[in-house]
Parts: structure tokens; C-alpha cells; sequence
């Protein structure tokens, strides 16, 4: 360092004149020099700045996931088929959203029997003709036309199924299967793979969750009689919301937490539309909850999946919601959570950043084998 | 660093471990955003280090030559997450995912108060001010890495400082 600078020239510089630049730079490395010639309050705020050098590294980013990602980086060969296949994945995702908005412009799209209103998710046709089947994953409401003889129309949800009697039905579904269907008008069949068909009336809904339970599980027949007369050996269908004179008991639906953990795992299954669907119904039951902001961020990310899955070229703003949610978790001991909401930021990592976070996660023996196997899918790329 | 251009991990590792809390810092004070763009612009940062290695020749040190690598990344990089959050916006996710960063860097009162104020100032400023206060990197090496003669480096400290003094000031009146 240069020798300091006169009493008098100091003087001058305090009151305002021009430092040259072998000056200027003795005034930027000398603390002593500087806190002459620096303003009232200049050295508290110079000590506050150099604080800012002490803050923990911890807060702001993770030095060992970084490091092992930029390692990762320089040992991977480099991947031209990778970047044409990642082109392509875009040029999909885009073509899949624009079928999912189609979807939900077109009332009528795909079905020809059936008007689909209130999609939320994907409505996909799997056969034509007379035997109609359509794919759901998510939700949405089918007004069914008359059927003639010999003409069916059927909605999968995963291995279960929904067959039309001629009616107006609403779906809810994810990966595994059926959540929930709700008929407005006419007649439906529900053929759950999980336990007995049941036949439901005007009004009347079946909900995986009570079907499943050990009261229902235990009753099982194939075929069902009309749903109101819910005698032995049937599976009672429950009561849709708002109950008209069905003469069911009304049986409470799931609370806001039970839908939160539903939301949870159908946007661990990756259904963005159902989660969305499921967490809003949470938040809405229960919107001063603890658990409502978690649910907020989660329903947030998933809308944004869903309506523009990858067509986004980053969603690290997303990844931040989950690493603060998975933050919260922590603090409150609620190891669980926090792992999934690690899950969820390294979903929305699409950068570099994104390997190392799903490598730091293929270990956790606290998550399930399918979102293990996801992580060690996204460490290995 | 004929070691690290070639991309030997050893000699990755060590000047990584060397460097990057000084980039995740400089890359967090000039506004990359929360955790994930911090790590991604770091590793970034390390990985264009090591492909540009062979154009090193020295004209500043090794931590100069990086954190200049950091401040065109970052640069990129808030440039990309502009047009991003305006998507965002679009999408209703703005505002939780804004208010789960904030509370990233929350914890500590103070320092958020100075990291807003940071945040408010002009980029050259804000630049200069890092650099120099912040890190406490000499002189010479900003004067280098800014590519502005010392006095014009003093002179955006010199403003900066009175721009922090200023908005700290009036977001404590009541």
C-alpha cells in the first residue's frame, strides 16, 4: 500500500474535491485514510458491509451439493443426443399443453358420445366407436348423450374404470386410480380395482378413501343393486355434495389435511391437475390452517406445472418456495415434510443445480421406492 | 491451472473450496435471487472457469479472474429470470414464490435491511461497492475487473455509500 495521504490533502477530499487515481485507490485500501475523508455514519456502515462478509455461506447457498454437481458436470461426456432429445422434450411438453388447453376449450374433445366440462388435468381418447373408453388423469364433469343399444361409454382412471348408464358425472383421479366421481344425473358404475363395483344414483358419489375403509372393504359384491336400498352385501355409495333425499347418511368428506395429503401425493405421482384440484379444496376448507401456506406454494407450483410444464426455461423461483417450505418443516421437526418439499425444489431446479439436489436425495431411505428411483433418474443425468 | 483447465477434480476441488464462498457471496449481493440461482450461477461460474481456463494469462489474480466470470453470469442470469418472472406473474406464482425467497434471506434482521438497500442501488454502484467493501478485494484488482480507473471505482463507492446511507435513513422514519 502506498504511504498514507497528507492531513491537508484529506482535508480537501473530505470537502468534496477529486481523488486522482493513485490516491482513489490508497482511499479503497486504506480503512485509516478513508474514515478521514468518509462522511458522518460512513464507518458504521462500513463495518455493517464488512459483516455482511461473516454471514454464513449456509444462508445463501450449499457449498457441497455445488461443489458435487460441478464435479458431476466436468466427469459427464458431453451429450449432443442429449440436447437434440431435450429440443424434442420441449417440442412434446409444448404439444402436450396445447392438448390440455384444446382439452379444456373444446367441451367436446375427445369424446364423441360425451360434452367434458371443468377439465382439470388430461382427457385423452383410448377407443372410438361404439365402445367408447377415454383416459382421465386429473378432473372433469361428462354430460353423457343417450346411449342406443349396444353403445358404452367408459372413463379410465390408472387400472379403475367408470362406465356410463347415461348421465352427468364428475371424475376426480390420479396415477393410482380413481380419488372420487360424483353423479349429477342418470346412472354410473364404478369398477374400482382396488375393492367391489358399486352402482350410483342421482346424487350420489364413491370416494377411494371410505371405499377402502376396513367397514366397506369388507363387504363385497360384484354387481350392485340400485344404491339407495344398500342392503347387505352392498357397497354403500355416499352421498354427493349438496345431498338431495337420497336417504344415505351423510357421511363427512375428507378434512383439509387428509386433501392436503391427497394434493401431496398426486403431485408426488407427478398429477399436477389433481393436486391442484385436491390442494385448492384444502385451502378452501380450512384457509387459516397451519398447513395452508404449504398447501398455497404446492397448488401454486402445481398450476404452473401443469399449464406449462418445462416450456418454462427455469423455475428456480418455484424451488425457492419449496426450499423455504422444506426450511419451515425442519424447524418444526416435521422430517417428512421437509424431505418432500426437497423433492418438490428439485423438481424445480432446471438447471445444473437440479442433478446434485436429486443426487443428495437418491439416498433418503425415508422416501418411497418410486420417488427414489425419480431421484436416482435425476442424479444420473 | 494446467491441472484445473484439464478439469482434474483435484485441482477443481481445491480452487473451488478456495473461492466459492467469495463467488456464492458476490453472486448473492448482486442479485441472482435465492438459493438455487446462487448455486446455479456458482456452478456455472466453475464450470466456464474451467473451459476458459486456457485464456488465463494472469493480468489478475486467480479470485479476480473468477469473481469477473461471476458478474457475466450473474448479469445472464438475472437478465433470464427477468423474462422469467414476468411468466411467472402471468402464472399467480409471483407472489408466494417472492415471499418464500424473502424469508431465505430473512434470518437475520440487519443484514436483509442492507441486502434491500443493496439491492436499490445502480449496478455499477452496487458492483463497486461489493467488490471493494463487501469483499474487501484491493483496489488495483476492482479497478481491473470493473475496467474503471481507480477514482471513477472510489467515486460509485463514494456515491453508494450515500445512496445506503440515505435509504436506510428513510426506511427508519416512521
Amino acid at each position: 500500500m502506498s504511504a498514507h495521504l497528507e492531513s491537508q490533502r484529506l482535508t480537501h477530499l473530505f470537502e468534496g474535491a477529486d481523488p486522482t487515481d493513485e490516491e482513489a485507490e490508497h482511499l479503497l485500501d486504506c480503512a485509516r485514510c478513508a474514515s478521514q475523508v468518509d462522511a458522518e455514519g460512513d464507518a458504521a456502515l462500513a463495518a455493517s458491509l464488512r459483516a455482511m462478509r461473516d454471514t454464513p455461506t449456509t444462508m445463501i447457498y450449499d457449498r457441497g451439493r455445488t461443489e458435487t454437481a460441478v464435479l458431476a458436470e466436468l466427469r459427464a461426456p458431453k451429450r449432443r443426443f442429449a440436447r437434440v432429445l431435450a429440443v424434442v422434450s420441449v417440442v412434446a411438453m409444448a404439444a402436450s399443453v396445447a392438448l390440455v388447453l384444446r382439452a379444456r376449450q373444446s367441451p367436446t374433445s375427445p369424446a364423441s358420445h360425451a360434452t367434458i366440462e371443468g377439465t382439470v388435468g388430461q382427457v385423452a381418447a383410448v377407443q372410438a366407436g361404439p365402445d367408447e373408453v377415454v383416459a382421465l388423469t386429473g378432473q372433469a364433469t361428462f354430460r353423457v348423450t343417450h346411449l342406443q343399444p349396444g353403445q358404452r361409454f367408459r372413463v379410465r382412471a390408472g387400472r379403475d374404470e367408470v362406465e356410463v348408464r347415461g348421465t352427468q358425472f364428475r371424475v376426480d383421479s390420479d396415477a393410482s386410480g380413481l380419488i372420487a366421481v360424483t353423479v349429477q344425473e342418470g346412472r354410473v358404475e364404478v369398477r374400482p380395482a382396488c375393492c367391489a363395483a358399486v352402482l350410483l344414483g342421482p346424487s350420489e358419489g364413491w370416494d377411494r378413501e371410505r371405499a377402502q375403509a376396513p367397514a366397506a372393504s369388507a363387504t363385497a359384491p360384484t354387481t350392485a343393486p340400485e344404491p339407495s336400498a344398500g342392503g347387505p352385501g352392498v357397497v354403500a355409495p355416499t352421498p354427493a355434495t349438496p345431498v338431495p333425499n337420497t336417504g344415505a347418511p351423510a357421511v363427512p368428506g375428507p378434512t383439509g389435511i387428509e386433501l392436503v395429503a391427497q394434493g401431496t401425493a398426486a403431485f408426488d405421482a407427478g398429477n399436477y391437475g389433481a393436486a391442484q384440484v385436491l390442494l385448492a379444496r384444502a385451502i378452501t376448507s380450512e384457509p387459516t390452517a397451519a398447513w395452508a401456506r404449504d398447501a398455497r406454494t404446492l397448488s401454486g407450483a402445481s398450476q404452473v406445472l401443469m399449464t406449462a410444464p418445462d416450456a418454462i426455461p427455469g423455475l428456480s423461483v418455484s424451488a425457492e418456495a419449496f426450499d423455504a417450505a422444506a426450511k419451515r418443516a425442519q424447524r418444526s421437526g416435521d422430517a417428512r415434510r421437509a424431505t418432500m418439499a426437497r423433492v418438490g425444489a428439485a423438481r424445480h431446479v432446471s438447471g445444473r443445480a437440479a442433478s446434485a439436489r436429486w443426487c443428495a436425495l437418491a439416498g433418503d431411505p425415508s422416501l418411497s421406492a418410486a420417488l427414489r428411483a425419480e431421484a436416482e433418474r435425476g442424479c444420473a443425468r | 491451472m494446467r491441472a484445473f483447465a484439464a478439469g482434474d477434480p483435484t485441482a477443481v476441488s481445491t480452487v473451488y473450496r478456495q473461492h466459492a464462498d467469495l463467488i456464492a457471496r458476490v453472486v448473492a449481493h448482486f442479485g441472482a435471487g435465492g438459493a438455487a440461482d446462487v448455486e446455479d450461477v456458482v456452478q456455472v461460474t466453475f464450470l466456464e472457469a474451467v473451459r476458459s481456463a486456457s485464456r488465463f494469462k494472469g493480468q489478475t489474480s486467480l479470485r479476480g479472474w473468477l469473481v469477473s466470470i461471476a458478474l457475466n453470469q450473474t448479469r445472464m442470469h438475472r437478465r433470464r429470470e427477468g423474462r422469467l418472472r414476468k411468466r411467472m406473474i402471468l402464472f399467480g406464482a409471483e407472489e408466494q414464490a417472492q415471499s418464500a425467497a424473502d424469508e431465505v434471506h430473512m434470518a437475520d434482521e440487519d443484514v436483509a435491511r442492507l441486502r434491500a438497500a443493496l439491492a436499490k442501488l445502480p449496478e455499477l454502484q452496487r458492483e463497486a461497492i461489493v467488490l471493494c467493501e463487501i469483499e474487501g478485494l484491493p483496489a488495483k484488482e476492482v479497478s481491473v475487473l470493473l475496467g474503471a480507473p481507480a477514482a471513477t471505482i472510489w467515486r460509485r463507492v463514494h456515491d453508494a455509500k450515500k445512496s445506503l446511507r440515505r435509504l436506510l435513513s428513510t426506511e427508519e422514519e416512521p
